[in-house]
């Protein structure tokens, strides 16, 4: 089914419709919810609550954009209504980062190297990981960004200059993606 | 276009969103600016390597099975709910709208044809004697005559799903005046026009 079609699925009910769109879209909004808040459990419940959402307003959704952007546009609502509710969220930042510092070049294994981006991320503020996760995982352009957060595209620029900044000083030298070891990498993929 | 100029429109270009002049402004000065050259291409590196790595770190991740489960259940139970909701609205909407039907045609039925007035014949001898030989009037002078009555009316109110058809009773009050011709035949009625 192609985006209409699933939408007129999802109008009429159709359980065949959910499942295709859980299949092909769960796992991709999970990984974004999880970005964007950094606890897995909240952002299982977070997709949860974002598909269940869109089940009940999927009248309201005029094939404008794609579903996944309209989808993902749900997610970040959500996400930051939960952060509003919640008021703050406490990440033990320094045992991720004794444990990330405590490993040395050779043993940064890949998984090793998502854990250490994983704890650099949470560092971030939610404003600067919210550009980021649009910018950078999202692909979004500026005024596409700008647009889903209701700001600027001034405001995004800035926002990601400052982001990016603050990556960098909490990215351990091994794992820098903004010196020239990367381009090579980049490169060999 | 200077160096600052095009970091301010650096994204944008990267994304391809700039205006044909600004692009071709743009252009213009990457061709004489290294280091604007190098900001670019180290935007373009920077949102690879970091897509790549985001990627990366998440990539394990999937939907838990209950997740799924609690959201394809959760579609059905709307797709219940709305039936439900539905019967619901049937059930309010259609036993009312059946009673106010009936309702509206015992009341075209009593309300049809012209208004009309309804004679009441009363028997008023023994009053007329007793209001003339009260007053000291012989039975032949006039008579002025008041009277009051109760009516029955009938009044419609919805309990429930039923209209009920309710009796009571209206207080009428009139007046008039006799006139007896002195025959004893005469037929001792009042005649009262009352509205129904």
């Amino acid at each position: 089914m192609n985006d209409e079609e699933l939408a007129l699925a999802l109008k009429d009910q159709d359980s065949a419709a959910v499942r295709e769109l859980l299949d092909s879209y769960g796992d991709r909004l999970l990984r974004s919810a999880f970005l964007l808040c950094g606890n897995e459990t909240e952002a299982q419940d977070l997709v949860q609550e974002t598909f269940l959402e869109a089940i009940r307003s999927v009248h309201r959704f005029q094939g404008r954009s794609s579903i996944y952007t309209w989808l993902h546009a749900i997610l970040l609502n959500l996400t930051r209504q939960h952060r509003r509710a919640q008021k703050r969220i406490v990440y033990d930042d320094e045992l991720v980062g004794r444990e990330v510092a405590d490993e040395t070049p050779d043993q940064l294994d890949a998984q090793t190297a998502s854990s250490a981006l994983q704890a650099a991320f949470r560092k971030l503020s939610e404003a600067h990981r919210d550009v980021i996760v649009l910018r950078y995982y999202e692909n979004l352009k500026i005024h596409e960004i700008a647009d889903r957060l209701g700001l600027s595209e001034g405001t995004v620029k800035s926002r990601l200059h400052y982001a990016l900044e603050q990556l960098q000083k909490f990215l351990p030298g091994e794992l820098n993606l903004f010196g020239p070891g990367d381009t090579e990498e980049i490169q060999k993929q | 276009m200077n160096c600052r100029r095009f970091h301010d429109e650096l994204f944008e270009y990267v994304d391809g969103t700039l205006s044909a002049d600004e692009l071709t402004a743009a252009e213009k000065h990457l061709a004489e600016c290294e280091a604007c050259r190098q900001a670019v291409e180290k935007e373009r590196r920077l949102a690879s390597a970091l897509s790549s790595r985001l990627r990366q770190s998440t990539q394990s991740l999937t939907l838990r099975p209950e997740i799924r489960r609690n959201i394809v259940t959760a579609s059905r139970k709307r797709g219940s709910a709305l039936i439900d909701l539905w019967k619901y609205w049937v059930r309010m909407a259609v036993i009312p709208g059946a009673a106010l039907l009936i309702a509206g045609v015992l009341l075209a039925g009593h309300f049809s044809g012209t208004r009309r007035h309804e004679t009441v014949s009363v028997p008023v001898v023994p009053l007329v004697s007793e209001v003339a030989s009260a007053a000291g009037n012989s039975p032949q002078a006039p008579v002025l005559v008041q009277m009051s009555y109760r009516l029955p009316t009938r009044q419609f109110h919805q309990e429930g799903n039923l209209v009920v058809d309710t009796l009571v009773d209206e207080t009428v009050d009139a007046d008039g005046v006799f006139q007896a011709s002195g025959k004893e035949t005469i037929s001792p009625k009042l005649e009262m026009k009352t509205p129904l």
